[in-house]
């Protein structure tokens, strides 16, 4: 293995979803014979099952590649897989850090889009070459020479070499690796010095406690050495460091310049938080490297058991999805319509559907989840601020609220213009430039408020524009509002859980779409139920089910009890699936309803 | 006041809304279930019955020589009060006047005629073999053999069927001064011609509102001319219910003899085979032909007691209940006040509005009890 820096190239590849960013990196690894072809498994990067069926990349991984490169000389390539989707961007920004270099990949037929800008300039702010791959080619409708030009346009590189690639037919694979080599540029930093290593990633392992990805800045880290993690002052002692190629490889050491893990008997990842730096404990750093900030939850939702004695389990279970994921973060709560659950913190929507499907999946709980809600900022008469996370915490007694603003980067082909203008006017969305790329495709800046933005907007965008628009977005700060709370009951008893925040001028049409929703999914009882939307005392909307008027077992003899029993049953079964508020018996999916509805 | 069933396995035709268990009606097959149902008494041993029910199926597809071997063998192997209800089925295409004196003569002392309606196109989509002129025809030469004790059924919201129609086959039914009136609902079962035709699309059930009007007319019609409602789907004259079913609702316990029959000895339940074939078998082993038997838990018999006896208009003994545990005061004070449950006479019972939607009473019900 080369001691030197002089052969080590750390990179990444970028690229908006689905340009083909993990096929490269499957094609690179099979190259460099990291994995033989029958050991690829489709993807090898995206571990966890949920990624390979989303597609899409949750967890940035390290691994390193050895290649002999055309000049005779052995590299050591160490390719750091970044997350792609929207939520995990700090996380993208830092393992971004971690490198010299990155590939941007774009797919020949689709050109530039909001994800390939967003990450370019995220890889250009932190200083990396960047080695533009267009891929796809052997598509017929790929069109290199239009790609470049929309480079050209759109992000200060220079993409006049541009590999020319197809990873699924392995075309260019070889152009890539050499031009690794040649163009990003090897690590600097001293062996000598003190150790700073960059926390980009890490995870519990069950028989191994948490496992650190890092990136050696300075010095050198060994196993028997005594560690800091310098935002939180803790010291732990280092077991094993190593390499993954992609299987883990124990190593004498990591040196500046190395990426590689590092095991040190830490129990809980939130001690080792993306963006921290590990320095020596005897002979610390002066300070840490730059851009550490804590992923702080950008979304909040309840999530309550189905049955209320999967309490403990749904406790157990969430402790044990921190055990791997710091961002995440939960504290009980409690609600009369369903009973106690926690109040869980995400970094997006995604976010939140992965966490909440492995609760399901893994851990074999039903659930129930309230509507997200954004974290608004009120300030009271004092001058005191308050955060909500719940409408619970809502209170009108506040001199002003200000709730959480992004900006959004769209792409989109000029034909569908129009309806995507009216739909960021419709989201409440202010422009703030307008920029032709190329003859057909502008890209849009709109400032927007993140509520609007969260939960159905990427697919309402896609559906307004057949799929050919793009978006990436990012949050930027937060903005006075005219909100309202609007509680919803039943019978006249509000059901906590179905409450939501809202700007007061669309409270009146969400309200009435929200009732008449409940109406299609709350089902007859033997009572009317009456549905109603409030702002405070004031009542904006109501709708009524009407009560169940036949329901009997005709027939009953012929002694056949135990048959009539088990139809009884069933109904009973099917009873204790919905949840009880009052006497009004609500299916789990009146909950999820609220969320899917359509916007005028 | 044990009771005894006796399930006849055969029919002239299947009906297209029927899912009780039988097979078309063929000499040498059912001289192997009288040989069989005779040899299943036989083992059952000796036992005092107060109600017999023969019930199918359609128990008069058997020829007058079957029959009578199943009365003797009634009377070789079961004691019968003196005062015994002793019930048969009959479709109104297999009777006259020679099987029902053989009928009279085995000591059948109440006839249950499935007439069904009393117009022809609706007999003929629930695919019934009959006409209405044969339903009335059959009625006139039971009460002419001498049966003293008649119980007609009717049904109503077939498709097609429209409220004068059903008005009138109530009327007609009434005209026929039959001892007691059985009026259920059209019930969809899986599995049957009907259902499938539904599903098709291929004809319509009545509208829900419509089905309740008729529920609803039913219960006016019949009790203004004398027959008072005592279960869901059940009018008599007084003093002229079936013993024997009320038996059922009131959880007593019951021997049930041939393929599908079922039993209860008040803490268990069985039933036996359901395949003809299978059920021969086992017999000419010499063995029970009993499937399915299981004990009932303390929370399935509460259930039992309060589903079976709130069929029954006079609901279920409030004392009874206490003494096993339940309150049903207090469980149903909000069910009274919606009007679905009322108490009388001691007895928490049934409105005719909680007739209609019984099973949503029954899980409210169960819900207050923690049942």
């Amino acid at each position: 293995m080369p001691e030197n820096t002089q052969r080590i190239r750390n990179f990444s590849i970028i690229a908006h979803i689905d340009h083909g960013k993990s096929t490269i990196a499957d094609r690179l690894l099979e190259y460099t014979g990291a994995l033989s072809q029958r050991e690829m498994m489709a993807q090898v990067l995206d571990s966890m099952d949920l990624e390979r069926e989303r597609g899409i990349t949750i967890k940035a991984h390290a691994v390193r590649l050895s290649y002999k490169a055309g000049d005779g000389k052995e590299y050591m390539l160490n390719l750091i897989d970044t997350p792609g989707h929207v939520d995990f961007s700090y996380e993208v920004s830092r393992s971004l850090a971690s490198c010299e270099g990155a590939l941007l990949v774009i797919d020949a037929t689709q050109g530039v889009e909001a994800q390939t800008i967003a990450n370019a300039y995220l890889a250009l702010n932190n200083n990396l070459e960047i080695v533009t791959v267009i891929n796809k080619i052997d598509l017929p409708s790929a069109d290199p020479e239009k790609v470049k030009e929309q480079v050209a346009e759109t992000i200060p590189v220079d993409a006049s070499d541009a590999i020319l690639a197809s990873a699924k037919e392995g075309i260019g694979t070889k152009d890539i690796l050499e031009a690794i080599v040649k163009k990003i540029p090897p690590p600097g930093g001293d062996g000598d010095a003190p150790l700073t290593a960059l926390v980009f990633d890490s995870w519990f392992d069950s028989y191994r406690g948490v496992i650190t990805l890092v990136r050696v800045f300075d010095g050198t880290v060994r196993a028997g050495m005594k560690v800091r993690l310098m935002a939180n002052g803790k010291d732990f002692l280092v077991d094993e460091v190593g390499v993954f190629t992609p299987k883990p490889l124990p190593v004498e050491k990591l040196s500046a310049g190395d990426v590689g893990y590092i095991i040190a008997g830490i129990k809980n990842v939130g001690d080792t938080r993306v963006g921290d730096t590990i320095t020596g404990a005897e002979d610390p750093a002066p300070k840490p490297l730059p851009g550490y900030r804590e992923a702080r939850p950008m979304v909040y939702c309840g999530l309550y058991p189905t049955e209320f004695h999967q309490y403990e389990a749904l406790k157990a279970a969430l402790e044990k999805l921190t055990l791997n994921d710091a961002a995440f973060t939960y504290e009980p709560e409690t609600s009369a319509a369903l009973g106690f659950g926690f109040r869980c913190g995400f970094l997006g929507l995604l976010h939140l559907e992965i966490i909440r499907e492995r609760l399901e999946r893994e851990f074999g709980l039903s659930l129930i989840s309230t509507t997200p809600t954004v974290i608004y900022k009120a300030v009271e008469e004092n001058g005191e601020i308050t955060y909500i996370d719940s409408p619970s915490k809502w209170l009108p007694k506040f001199k002003y609220v200000e709730e959480p603003y992004v900006k959004a980067i769209i792409f989109v082909p000029q034909a569908f213009l129009g309806a995507t203008l009216d739909l960021c006017q419709s989201r409440r969305g202010t422009q703030k430039s307008f920029e032709y790329i190329g003859k057909e495709r502008i890209m849009l800046t709109y400032e927007i408020p993140m509520n609007e933005i969260l939960w159905d907007f990427f697919d309402k965008l896609k559906s307004l524009t057949k799929g050919y628009a793009s978006l990436d977005y990012e949050f930027i700060g937060y903005s006075e509002a005219d909100l309202v709370r609007v509680d919803i009951l039943l019978n006249g008893e509000p059901v906590d859980a179905l409450s939501f925040i809202i700007p007061k001028d669309k409270a009146y049409y969400r309200a009435k779409q929200v009732v008449a929703k409940l109406r299609q999914v709350i089902p007859r009882q033997l009572f009317e139920v009456a549905i109603q939307a409030s702002i405070g005392s004031r009542i904006i909307s109501r709708e009524t089910v009407k009560a169940m008027r036949k329901d009997v077992l005709a027939k009953c003899y012929g002694g056949d009890i135990t048959r009539k029993r088990k139809l009884l049953e069933k109904q009973k079964e099917g009873k204790r699936k919905m949840k009880q508020v009052g006497r009004v018996e609500i299916p789990q999916e009146a909950f999820l309803a609220v969320l899917q509805l359509e916007d005028k | 006041m044990p009771g005894l069933y006796i399930h006849i396995p055969f029919c002239l035709a299947k009906c297209a809304y029927c899912d009780f268990y039988s097979v078309p009606v063929e000499g040498e097959l059912s001289g192997e279930f009288i040989k069989s149902l005779l040899r299943e008494m036989e083992l059952r041993g000796w036992f005092h019955a107060d109600t017999i029910y023969i019930g199918g199926g359609t128990p008069t597809a058997l020829d007058s020589g079957s029959l009578e071997k199943i009365f003797s063998g009634l009377k070789e192997h079961f004691g019968f009060s003196s005062d015994a209800e002793f019930t048969i089925e009959a479709n109104p295409a297999t009777v006259d006047g020679g099987k029902l004196s053989v009928l009279l003569q085995g000591g059948v002392n109440r006839i249950s005629i499935g007439v069904q309606s009393f117009d022809d196109e609706e007999l003929k989509t629930l695919g019934r073999v009959h006409t209405a002129a044969d339903a009335r025809e059959a009625i006139a030469l039971a009460r002419r053999a001498g049966f003293g004790n008649i119980s007609l059924d009717l049904i109503y919201g077939i498709p097609g069927q429209t409220m004068e129609s059903w008005m009138n086959t109530l009327n007609q039914a009434i005209s026929l001064a039959p001892e007691h009136i059985s009026a259920y609902e059209l019930t969809l079962e899986e599995c049957t011609p009907l259902h499938e035709w539904v599903k098709r699309g291929l004809i319509e059930m009545p509208s829900e509102e419509m089905i309740l009007e008729m529920s609803d007319k039913c219960v006016s019609v019949l009790e203004s001319a004398g027959y008072a409602r005592y279960e869901v789907s059940n009018y008599a004259l007084p003093g002229r219910q079936c013993r024997h079913n009320v038996n059922y609702w009131r959880r007593g316990p019951y021997l049930g003899l041939g393929p599908s029959a079922h039993s209860f000895d008040g803490r268990e339940r069985w039933k036996d085979i359901e395949d003809l074939g299978e059920y021969v078998k086992s017999l000419s082993a010499g063995a029970l032909p009993e499937r399915e038997r299981y004990a009932l838990m303390p929370g399935q018999v509460k259930r039992e007691f309060l589903f079976l006896g709130l069929r029954m208009s006079e609901g279920v003994s409030i004392e009874e209940a206490r003494e096993t545990g339940l309150g049903l005061e207090n469980a149903s004070r909000e069910l009274m006040a919606g009007g679905f449950l009322a108490i009388e006479n001691g007895h928490l019972r049934c409105t005719r509005r909680g007739f209609s939607v019984l099973n949503r009473v029954l899980l409210a019900l169960f819900d207050n009890l923690g049942l």
